[in-house]
């Protein structure tokens, strides 16, 4: 199969530019009463949403809840929503503030429930980092390798983890961190720097040539 | 057990939570229920209710409450300030009024006095306007 076609930064810009101008157009026809108009809203971001709030509690019944009442929160104050920011900046900004109240008030009641991994492309990706293991081995060891790695995450703190989950999973940038979390980029940079030292720690045992 | 290591960097093992995604059935259960979480605050939003409308006038008030306790605070600063000038001037009023009506006070009470003595002590139930005369001629020690 061939790769996808790689897409430049300017590319990239005036890819970001229209889908800001497409949350503007939506947004100005929800203000307007057109209550419709918001569920493009929530098909476009649920997914990501949903991401970030369950790879920062790794539980999946709780995520969807909290995706739900992140999604209604913002329906509820989206006549407050300027355009000051990029919409997305502004709905994860409530999902980060809804999850922190979250993951503050049940502290010590939180347990896992992980989402399924048998895709194919994790099973791909395995395959090709471990050659010389059986099915079996592999599907156990795919079991394994999701709950450490879950483990390991919420054993980081909630400012190093938000910026391990928006950095690495999301793929976002160093600057819509900066923004979302209201401090600077370098505050971004050393907490993802300081947050991987300690995952390289916690997770050596699956990691190739890491030494402490 | 040690694991047996496997040639993953941090970074593509943090890749491949990106697919820890529920399938497809798992979004139309999701949109559903959202559809009507966000009906219920739809409806909550038309309806009428007082914690509504103290709700608006809070959001509405809300930037104003500084000023307006600055101006409380301030307004009750000149009146305390207006009413103790008052009240001195009443007090020097009196003193003069004391000076200058003073022979008109005197007849005043001396007929107060009068009243009181011609009633009949048993109609003097409570003694307060025996002690109201006792006080005034005291007072001003005629």
């Amino acid at each position: 199969m061939d790769a996808p076609p790689e897409i430049s930064l300017d590319e990239e810009n005036i890819l970001a530019e229209q889908s800001a101008e497409e949350d503007h157009h939506w947004i100005r026809r929800v203000k307007l009463g057109n209550v419709r108009a918001f569920d493009f809203l929530i098909r476009k971001y649920q997914r990501r949403l949903y991401s970030v709030v369950y790879n920062m509690i790794a539980n999946k019944v709780d995520a969807a809840d909290l995706t739900q009442e992140i999604l209604v929160k913002a329906f509820r104050g989206i006549h407050t929503f300027k355009g000051e920011s990029h919409f997305y900046t502004w709905l994860y900004r409530i999902a980060l503030n809804t999850t922190f109240s979250f993951i503050k008030k049940s502290k010590k009641t939180s347990h896992y429930s992980l989402e399924n991994w048998d895709d194919a492309e994790v099973q791909a990706n395995i395959l090709s980092h471990s050659n010389d293991l059986e099915m079996g081995d592999r599907a156990t060891l795919l079991k394994e390798l999701q709950e450490k790695l879950n483990e390991a995450l919420q054993k980081l703190s909630l400012n190093h983890r938000t910026v391990v989950v928006l950095f690495e999973i999301e793929g976002m940038s160093h600057t819509e961190i900066a923004q979302m979390l209201h401090c600077s980029e370098g505050t971004v940079r050393s907490r993802l720097h300081y947050a991987k030292e300690q995952l390289k720690q916690l997770l050596k045992d699956y990691l190739k040539d890491y030494e402490a | 057990m040690k694991p047996k290591k496997l040639n993953f960097s941090l970074e593509e093992l943090l890749h491949l939570k990106r697919c820890e995604m529920p399938r497809e059935e798992f979004w139309e259960a999701f949109e559903e229920q959202l559809h009507r979480k966000l009906a219920l605050e739809i409806r909550r939003k038309r309806s009428f209710s007082w914690t509504n409308v103290l709700d608006i006038l809070y959001k509405k008030w809300v930037h104003w409450f500084p000023l307006a306790t600055c101006l409380c605070v301030f307004g009750f600063v000149v009146y305390a300030q207006c009413f103790r000038v008052e009240k001195l001037s009443s007090r020097f009023v009196v003193v003069t009024e004391d000076v200058i009506c003073h022979q008109a006070l005197k007849q005043f009470v001396l007929s107060v006095d009068q009243q009181l003595s011609s009633v009949p002590v048993r109609n003097l139930v409570s003694g307060s306007q025996k002690m109201v005369a006792m006080d005034t001629c005291k007072r001003f020690s005629f």
